[in-house]
């Protein structure tokens, strides 16, 4: 093959993400051939140039918001321009003009006066605008994790790090700054991240690596102040602080002294506050980024072969009646996305197709109001009942989020207007349906409803089974893992987050229960009347199974724990 | 924008004039964008970045050494984020990805310096270059391939995925000539 043909080859498997037998060879190519290199360099440029100019212009609309609510130096000036502004106006009556300019003068010599008594003048000025506290910066990102447990259940589910305290308890997880280093660590540590580039490590192991944009970040102990000057370094902190330089160079100053000490390469230190004491060289405080990640990429293939075969035998258990993998290709949604006993139909309207759990896998994405999917089921009447799935919510706040419902099938005969036939149907204490929800505010909901007076219009018998709040808007985008059982023998239903049980309630009906038509994602008709409630879903569904067996707890933290990869 | 009126600019922003920054922003916004859309496909991920470069570099600027180039210092940004963002998005990995993130791996470096010696005039150029490529190419050009697009483009256009392809490859060979030419006119 000529360059030419290698270029386009390569060139076509870098756009259409499409495996190839050549990769291997043309990737030996790209490292020994400098000049091939250079050109396939060309071709990428191009590309991102093309991509940029052909798109509509970006709205920076956060760095707006930063700037807008940066102190500027002309602020004062702004301030006398705006009052101008507002005089101008009112140009009916000179007069009255005049009167506001003395206003705006007397106003402009109180500039002189001290700060403080000039600045609630100037906030009330700019009332409107975003102020820095409105505006809470993320510093940094826990991107991976190992065996985590966090003392505040929440870090499990929000990723992001603010200026705040984060706990581990156990195990381990990778955090990268946006200033420029990731940090590992590992059993019991407090961190409470002060700014963009400096933490305090009250307690822990600690491992460091600084990029070149983040020099200078830095670790607070109780005993000391290391700076990092370009390097890797890992600390123990406990009764003294320990501090092992792996690269680099890095300075430390002990909390109550005044002598400022730099270490280099392969020496260690244990800092009181007080001075420095000798200690040997033995880097392995904790894990460094590099082996962190081998180990987490093997663990990551072995993860994966225990979620096929958990999904073989979901699949094959008879009492699971609906469990939807997605394939990640065909890009088309399709039956075979579905298994299940009895699944007859399987029919998706709008929605697209997103990124799953894993990369194996696809989503079901709903972002329009119209976007819904629709199953039915070979189910016989029931009395119990489990449902789980991975649910992505990215936009909690639109009254309550619809998973999923079981309805009668007068929901799906749309143009039966009939309502006696209807009534010929059902009888009092007939299912009518059961939804599985999030309300506005985090609350897990399982409501079910059956039919009181069928010759009443909207006559229902209503029963809803709702948690404790268990997570707010901060969990928006992120994956959460939610199930919920009804165990009609036990006379119990149960709500849990990540495997983990919340909410326990006592089970107040005796009746059966219809699983035939099951929808997911948007429950509302998009022209709704306003009055109604407003199930919507703008986010994911992923893995959704429905059992007809009540599951254990420990089977459905079983279940959490394989069904994620990492 | 020459390193003195940059100069000027810069120090302008540092005694607080905010304004001065939206137009430093602008002035590089084209080439930030660029060098992350070599490596990322999505557009929306390629504008979220781009602001994050901006406000990072915003953040930073008191440290930004003068003596350097601006532009090596700001593609270093994006770069940082980048590889960030890539390991925040990282999951079991296929083939594909692997294959994708040796190349990145490989490229990485001599990417960096190629970008970071463009200009956002430079990019503008290729606009006009765009309208001049015959019509087939064009409609190429202007689907940005990525994942399936070429099966869609090759059904819509009654053609087979190597030959749009190849399409673009020839498009792209086209646009460097046309805008070094357009560079030597000016």
């Amino acid at each position: 093959m000529n360059d030419n043909d290698d270029l386009r080859l390569l060139l076509e498997i870098w756009l259409s993400e499409t495996e190839n037998d050549e990769m291997e060879r043309l990737l030996e190519r790209l490292k020994v051939d400098d000049a091939f290199r250079s050109l396939f360099i060309d071709e990428v440029i191009m590309m991102g140039k093309i991509k940029v100019v052909n798109s509509s212009e970006p709205k920076f609309s956060y760095l707006q918001e930063i700037l807008d609510s940066h102190p500027s130096s002309n602020d004062d000036k702004d301030y006398q321009d705006q009052v101008i502004a507002s005089l101008k106006k009112q140009q009916k009556d000179k007069k009255v003009i005049k009167f506001f300019l003395a206003i705006a003068a007397i106003v402009a010599f109180s500039f002189l006066l001290p700060k403080s008594i000039t600045t609630n003048t100037s906030k009330k000025t700019a009332a409107k605008q975003v102020t820095k506290e409105d505006i809470k910066p993320t510093f940094a990102y826990i991107s991976s994790q190992k065996d985590a447990s966090w003392k505040s259940p929440n870090r499990n589910l929000q990723k992001n790090i603010f200026k705040e305290k984060i706990h581990l308890l156990s195990g381990s997880a990778r955090i990268d700054f946006d200033y420029g280093a990731s940090l590992i660590i590992s059993g019991e540590t407090i961190i409470d991240v002060r700014e963009a580039g400096e933490i305090f490590l009250e307690k822990g192991n600690i491992n460091c690596e600084v990029s070149e944009l983040g020099h200078g970040f830095r670790i607070l102990t109780e005993d000391s102040e290391i700076t990092d000057l370009g390097t890797a370094f890992q600390v123990e902190a406990g009764e003294t602080t320990k501090v092992h330089v792996l690269d680099g160079e890095i300075e430390i100053k002990p909390k109550d002294s005044q002598e400022l000490k730099k270490f280099y390469e392969k020496q260690a230190v244990t800092v009181a506050k007080s001075g420095f004491q000798d200690l040997v060289y033995s880097p392995d405080v904790t894990q460094t980024v590099e082996n962190f990640e081998i180990s987490q990429e093997e663990n990551r293939e072995q993860k994966l072969k225990v979620w096929r075969t958990t999904n073989t035998s979901l699949n094959r258990d008879p009492d699971t009646l609906f469990h939807l993998v997605k394939s990640k290709r065909p890009v088309r949604n399709s039956r075979r996305d579905v298994k299940g006993n009895g699944v007859k139909a399987f029919h998706v309207i709008g929605c697209s197709n997103g990124r799953g759990r894993w990369n194996e896998n696809g989503s079901l994405d709903y972002t329009k109001k119209y976007d819904r999917t629709m199953a039915r089921l070979q189910s016989e009447d029931q009395k119990n009942l489990t449902l789980s799935s991975w649910v992505k919510v990215d936009k909690l706040k639109l009254g309550e989020t619809a998973i999923a419902c079981f309805e009668v099938s007068g929901r799906w005969i749309k143009n039966v207007r009939n309502t006696n036939q209807k009534i010929q149907n059902f009888k009092p204490d007939a299912f009518h349906c059961l939804r599985w929800h999030i309300g506005g505010k985090g609350h897990l909901k399982l409501h079910i409803a059956y039919y009181g007076d069928v010759h009443k219009a909207g006559s229902l018998k209503n029963f809803q089974y709702t948690s404790p709040s268990v997570f707010d808007e901060k969990i928006e985008g992120e994956w959460i893992f939610l199930s919920a059982s009804i165990d009609s023998n036990k006379r119990v239903i149960k709500h849990y987050m990540n495997g983990t049980l919340v909410a326990e309630l006592p089970y107040k009906a005796d009746h059966y229960f219809n699983l035939e038509f099951l929808e997911l994602g948007n429950l509302s008709h998009p022209n709704k009347e306003a009055k109604v409630p407003d199930f919507r879903l703008r986010g994911s569904i992923d893995q959704m199974l429905v059992s007809k067996r009540v599951y254990t707890d420990s089977e459905i933290a079983d279940l959490y724990h394989k069904s994620k990869p990492e | 924008m020459k390193d003195e009126e940059l100069n000027t600019t810069l120090s302008k922003v540092l005694q607080g004039d905010i304004d001065a920054y939206w137009y430093i922003v602008d002035k590089h916004k084209l080439l930030v964008s660029s060098y992350i859309a070599t490596i990322l496909f999505n557009k929306s991920d390629v504008d979220d970045l781009t602001q994050e470069v901006f406000i990072t570099a915003f953040n930073k600027l008191k440290d930004f050494d003068q003596s350097r180039t601006f532009t090596s210092w700001l593609v270093g940004i994006a770069r940082f984020k980048m590889t960030n963002y890539m390991r925040s998005k990282k999951r079991q990995s296929n083939l594909v990805d692997k294959f994708r993130e040796k190349v990145i791996e490989l490229i990485s470096p001599e990417l960096e310096s190629k970008m970071a010696n463009d200009k956002d005039e430079n990019i503008k150029i290729l606009l006009q270059c765009i309208s001049k490529l015959p019509q087939n190419m064009k409609l190429v050009v202007k689907s940005n391939l990525n994942g399936n697009k070429a099966q869609d483009l090759a059904h819509e256009m009654n053609s087979t995925c190597s030959a749009i392809y190849n399409l673009q490859y020839k498009a792209n060979g086209l646009l460097r000539t046309c805008v070094q030419r357009e560079l030597n006119n000016e």
